[in-house]
């Protein structure tokens, strides 16, 4: 109360003023080009298909519909596939960043046996690749193709997340952990009274980054699963979105018969951007649901007391 | 601890040190199933590999992989050039990569919540859209008749001809550099506005008591809350130097602006893979072996600079 | 904060559920699987005791894995395909699509299908051969007992196949579009359309070559400078996206002069000779002088070297280009029925000295391979749906649809569309009856997306060509005010009566020629040219002056030699050689 009675006495100068102007300027000009892309797609999904195809609508939507939408929503398979979506995404994400959380408090304890060493062990596998053959063999010999664990434990430990989870406990002053340690805490209660309430808003920026990555990630189910009961959402799109991209390399392969049918499989634009929608728009609902616990700001003192 | 504390206690407690090892172990199992088992994968790149036949029947050929990258003249030059441009792209990235840092205090100085919200959802949008998408909503943009971006030009007297900007060659780092900021920035900023939620408030409140303005406030608390962030973000973006993708420059290579657009991941691509052939496994596989004993030497380079500069190691 | 915790908790013990489902899921499924394999290994126990397949109409369901790289659908099979194939084999088809590094996935764990079509007869097919993946179909009894029509009608293409890759005594399978003659041709697609109402009004001015197109099409783009919703509009547009080891709608130029594309040199149809690309005097050069010239005339649309295929198609549907090289690619997208209705309409026509490649048909098949996994469980019941797809029913009945449903026979034993087959070609969302197993048209089509005779050839049962085209029914049909036009103008009815009559065309003779497979440092020199080709032809094309021209080409010349243009080359002289051969051998058997 005290403190919303000082704000407010203090008087805007004349900088601030101009600099909020400014400020508000700038956001509002960059969120436009940033979903002028989208609302363009957006425009040519809700018009005349008619137009679309000619690549007139450009500005406004014209011949309003939903047909395309409603085509969509139709596409075989698309249930269970969003089940599979949201389930690879949520399981997905909970154990990454309660993994991340946790492996990147341990290895902030200096006592660990060789921590340095297990820590660069983890972190230097973001810059491996071995390949996609020997990926996939690898992935045979566990057994995960045509199996739903394939799109969870790979994603368990994620190096990028644990650095940061580190990095954001280091910058946390140690006289908590340390004080809590004095009381005769346990690591693991350490962890989930003191560390984990601190650290949320790192966490639900993992969380986000983990989510997306579940949620658009096809390749996986392309080269893992053969059965469609595990077939995602992203996949099952993916392969109108495809189409293009499959005639080319049909077409580059050089014999020329057989192109006629090939050319006239084709589905319509609007149809593929209707799907690009689609899959963006479940992101966009959840996002906000998560900003809460990073816009907010924690007061370290709240959580002492 | 709690073995320290008590050290009467009835049952053998192991030492803390390989207690907390013991509770990484399973992590560290995960990471050498999924990220270590594969690298088996390496010595195709030593062999005419191809997946299928046994690697008993396959020739081995030693570094001949290794070594196909430079065993032309015209090779070399190609080389050289798809470096350059890979540096030059990188390095354009890590000289942008403040602008996350002054997005997101920026957006944290918004006072309006609700506005603030809409534009941190809505900024992001563009890091969802695939880069081949992005491309055809460049083409709707700078299309040389039906394009918006040439059609306002006219209208407003600028040119009389259509232009075709997207087969300029000019200036195309700086253009992929802007593409590359207008896709991730908003994403990027996540990050910061998660650090600086976690600056303590306390520290706002003792500077405004000590009369610190706004700017002073940004320049004295936020922006060093995010400098941990940040660094071991640079470091990781110095380390990789060498991988800066393909998607994007694929999308808006053509004949013409090539020679610039062209980086080392999108070579690699043409050379191993683009005819859709199995043969450009092994060479694929020796490119990426090079590419992560780059990757790691420039990690550690990279640590050492911030040990020497800022008295502390990252990794 | 307690939100959050609550929301991990909840997902924690959701994914511990779901967890344990899954696990559960997915055992019971591979009980299942071995449940299934059992009685399947058992039904082959009973069937190869029983060697009368057809008469055994209880069979186990068999789920066979299709892996087809000519696919772009994931999936199990539906709709009145589906149909068709459970009824007639119980069997249920699973659809593997392939992608970029999805054959060296499934090579590298052993098993490709059960089902395996091969999008060319290259390296992956002879590494699948070589890795022992495919099933021999000469071994046994298999194709006496289960491919009976295959072994009557199609024993020359699978003979070839077993000299090409199996020493003669072994056959992995055979091509697509087999003849039964290598007499006909194929219907023509290499041929050049333009908007036929705008060459009218300008007053259907004679084409005698090449370069005098280009003034033609100067003309109607003067006279109708702008498109259907008023952009402006071009003679030519082009795209780079399809552009194989050259520059594809460059080397097509070559096609219109009876050069049919060879790697880096243009094949002559005629003579049997071969010419590398980069040549002064080449048809690919005379190509790219072409569009660069008309570039410089400025009725080359700019778009072109930034644009996707998917671009031109929006362009050709607004009429902003008059010029098509393909026979699908303009008209398919501009002759909507509102548009003929019109009399407005993209239609052949050539210039004089055109000779338009046209493929003969070919006895012993394309390079989509059908082929058969050596692991499959019952290849016996795989082999008779090859072989059902290889008689006339299965030829009408995968292309066409369910007899009765969407075409049937008349009375006089000919083919025609119903009203729902029509409706089916003009929307193909059109909707199938339930008794032919429901859905939508495309959606039931065969996903596998190959074929085994060519549709030229001729149905034993009506005496008519397979492809609905050439239908007595069909050719009845009212046809539009604008293709009348076109009809009249040069007194035919169909494109390839226009090449033939008017001598525009030349055949390209189908032979048992097959190109070797490349060696890895080959192969690493053949991309690198083809890129350095390619950019180069873009380059040439917007060149802004003759001078400029020159001085690129050069470069490109330049650039091609260094990367090991010269080996290439003569590689594909070797190779040109043993086509001619191959090309002979058929004419010596034709004779």
């Amino acid at each position: 109360m005290i403190k919303n009675k000082m704000k407010n006495k203090i008087k805007l100068t004349a900088g601030d003023i101009i600099f909020n102007i400014l400020n508000y300027l700038f956001f509002s000009i960059f969120t436009l080009i940033c979903i002028l892309p989208f609302y363009y797609l957006f425009i040519n999904t809700i018009s005349d298909n008619e137009l679309a195809k000619r690549g007139l609508i450009t500005l406004w939507p014209s011949g309003l519909h939903i047909n395309n939408y409603i085509q969509v929503f139709k596409l075989r398979g698309l249930g269970q596939a969003a089940l599979i979506s949201i389930g690879r995404t949520v399981i997905g994400t909970a154990l990454t960043v309660f993994a991340s959380a946790f492996v990147g408090y341990l290895v902030t304890k200096q006592e660990m046996w060789g921590r340095k060493f297990w820590y660069r062990y983890i972190i230097i596998t973001m810059y491996f690749s071995a390949g996609l053959v020997p990926w996939y063999m690898n992935m045979v010999a566990l057994h995960l193709t045509n199996n739903f664990l394939a799109y969870i434990i790979p994603g368990i430990v994620a190096p990028f997340n644990i650095i940061l989870v580190k990095t954001y406990i280091e910058s946390i002053p140690p006289s908590l952990e340390e004080s809590a340690a004095m009381d005769g805490a346990g690591i693991i209660r350490i962890f989930v009274n003191i560390i984990w309430p601190l650290i949320t808003p790192i966490l639900a920026t993992i969380a986000i980054f983990c989510a997306v990555g579940a949620w658009n990630s096809f390749t996986d189910t392309l080269f893992l699963m053969t059965d469609e009961k595990f077939f995602t959402l992203q996949y099952v799109l993916y392969r109108y979105l495809n189409e293009a991209n499959y005639l080319a390399s049909i077409m580059r392969s050089g014999t020329n018969t057989g192109m006629v049918s090939a050319a006239q499989q084709l589905s319509a634009r609007t149809i593929q951007m209707t799907i690009s929608m689609v899959v963006v728009i479940p992101i966009l609902l959840v996002y906000p649901f998560l900003q809460k616990y990073f816009v907010k700001g924690i007061m370290i003192g709240a959580v002492k007391g | 601890m709690s073995g320290r504390v008590t050290p009467k206690g009835k049952r053998f407690t192991i030492p803390v040190k390989y207690r907390l090892l013991l509770m990484l172990l399973p992590f560290v199992i995960l990471i050498t199933l999924f990220a270590y088992l594969p690298l088996a994968g390496w010595r195709f790149a030593f062999f005419n590999y191809r997946p299928g036949i046994p690697l008993k029947w396959s020739d081995f050929v030693g570094f001949d992989w290794f070594m196909t990258i430079v065993n032309t003249p015209a090779r070399q030059a190609e080389i050289v050039r798809v470096v350059k441009n890979t540096l030059a792209m990188s390095g354009l990235g890590i000289l942008t990569s403040w602008c996350p840092i002054a997005f997101a205090v920026l957006l944290s100085e918004i006072k309006n919540m609700r506005f603030r919200k809409v534009v941190q959802t809505l900024t992001t949008i563009p890091n969802f859209i695939s880069w081949v998408l992005v491309y055809s909503f460049a083409f709707v943009l700078f299309s040389v008749d039906a394009g918006l971006v040439n059609r306002l030009l006219m209208d407003m007297g600028f040119i009389t001809r259509g232009i075709n900007f997207l087969l300029e060659s000019d200036h195309i780092w700086l253009k992929m550099t802007a593409w590359g900021m207008w896709k991730g920035l908003g994403w990027g900023a996540i990050m910061y506005l998660a650090a600086i939620a976690g600056i303590d408030q306390e520290l706002y409140e003792a500077a405004r008591v000590d009369g610190a303005g706004r700017f002073r406030q940004m320049w004295n608390i936020t922006i060093p809350g995010l400098l941990p962030t940040y660094f071991v973000l640079l470091m990781l973006s110095i380390a990789n130097l060498i991988n800066n993708g393909m998607d994007q420059y694929l999308v808006f290579r053509n004949a013409m602006n090539k020679d610039t657009i062209e980086v080392l991941d999108l070579y690699v691509y043409t050379l191993g893979f683009g005819s859709g052939t199995t043969t450009g496994i092994p060479f694929a596989t020796a490119v990426s072996m090079l590419k992560s004993i780059v990757s790691i030497t420039l990690l550690f380079a990279a640590n050492s600079l911030s040990k020497l500069l800022r008295g502390e190691s990252i990794i | 904060m307690k939100n959050f915790w609550a929301a991990i908790t909840a997902a924690l013990i959701a994914m511990a559920m779901l967890a344990g489902c899954g696990g559960t899921a997915s055992q019971s499924v591979s009980t299942a699987q071995s449940d299934q394999s059992e009685q399947s290994s058992q039904a082959t126990a009973l069937q190869s005791a029983d060697p009368e397949p057809a008469g055994d109409t209880a069979r186990e369901e068999y789920r066979i894995d299709v892996y087809s790289q000519l696919a772009n659908y994931a999936g199990e099979q539906v709709g009145w395909f589906a149909k068709m194939v459970k009824d007639k084999f119980n069997l249920v088809l699973n659809i593997i699509p392939t992608g970029d590094g999805v054959f060296a996935t499934r090579m590298s764990s052993g098993k490709l299908g059960d089902l395996i079509l091969f999008g060319n007869n290259g390296q992956e097919f002879t590494d699948a051969i070589e890795a022992g993946m495919l099933l021999d179909w000469y071994e046994g009894d298999l194709l006496e007992s289960y491919g009976k029509d295959i072994k009557e009608d199609l024993s020359v293409a699978l003979q070839f196949n077993a000299d090409t890759f199996g020493g003669g005594t072994k056959c992995y399978g055979f091509g697509h579009n087999v003849a039964t003659s290598s007499q006909y041709s194929e219907s023509a697609f290499y041929h050049p359309d333009i908007r036929f109402d705008i060459y009218q009004e300008i007053g259907s001015p004679e084409i005698a070559d090449l370069m005098g197109y280009l003034d033609v099409l100067k003309q109607m783009v003067d006279a109708r400078p702008t498109s259907d919703s008023g952009l402006p509009a071009y003679a030519i547009s082009l795209f780079p996206d399809w552009d194989g080891d050259t520059v594809m709608s460059v080397k097509c130029m070559g096609a219109f002069y009876g050069y049919d594309e060879f790697g880096f040199t243009l094949y002559d149809v005629v003579e049997n000779t071969a010419k590398p690309v980069l040549d002064e005097d080449s048809y690919y050069m005379a190509g790219l002088k072409f569009f660069n010239k008309a570039f410089q005339m400025g009725i080359l649309d700019p778009d072109s070297a930034t644009q996707t295929f998917q671009d031109v198609c929006t362009k050709y549907a607004d009429g902003r280009v008059y010029y098509s090289i393909f026979s699908w690619l303009g008209p398919s997208n501009y002759n909507t029925p509102d548009s003929l209705a019109a009399g407005k309409g993209m239609f052949a026509v050539a210039a004089k000295d055109q000779k338009n490649v046209v493929y003969g048909t070919n006895i012993y098949g394309g390079n989509r391979i059908w082929s058969i996994g050596s692991r499959a469980e019952q290849p016996e019941r795989i082999m008779e749906l090859i072989n059902w797809l290889c008689t006339p029913d299965g030829v009408m009945q995968s292309t066409h649809g369910p007899q009765g449903i969407t075409w049937d026979y008349d009375a006089n034993g000919k083919a025609y569309l119903t009203e729902l087959g029509i409706a089916t070609i003009g929307d193909p969302n059109t909707a199938m009856p339930e008794e032919a197993g429901g859905g939508l048209w495309q959606d039931g089509q065969a996903k596998m997306n190959n074929s085994t005779f060519t549709t030229d050839e001729i149905n034993p049962v009506s005496g008519e060509k397979y492809n609905r085209d050439f239908w007595e029914s069909e050719l009845k049909r009212e046809p539009s005010a604008a293709k009348v036009k076109w009809q009249e103008a040069f007194s035919v009815l169909s494109e390839d009566e226009y090449l033939e009559n008017l001598n525009l065309k030349v055949v390209a003779i189908g032979s048992d020629f097959v190109k070797d497979t490349r060696s890895a440092d080959l192969e690493s020199k053949y991309i690198q040219v083809s890129t350095a080709i390619k950019d180069g032809s873009w380059r040439a094309i917007y060149a802004s002056s003759d001078e400029d021209f020159g001085k690129i080409v050069a470069d490109m010349i330049e650039q091609a030699k260094g990367f090991g243009y010269d080996e290439c080359v003569a590689w594909d002289m070797e190779q040109a050689q043993e086509r001619a051969e191959a090309v002979a051998r058929t004419l010596a058997m034709n004779e």
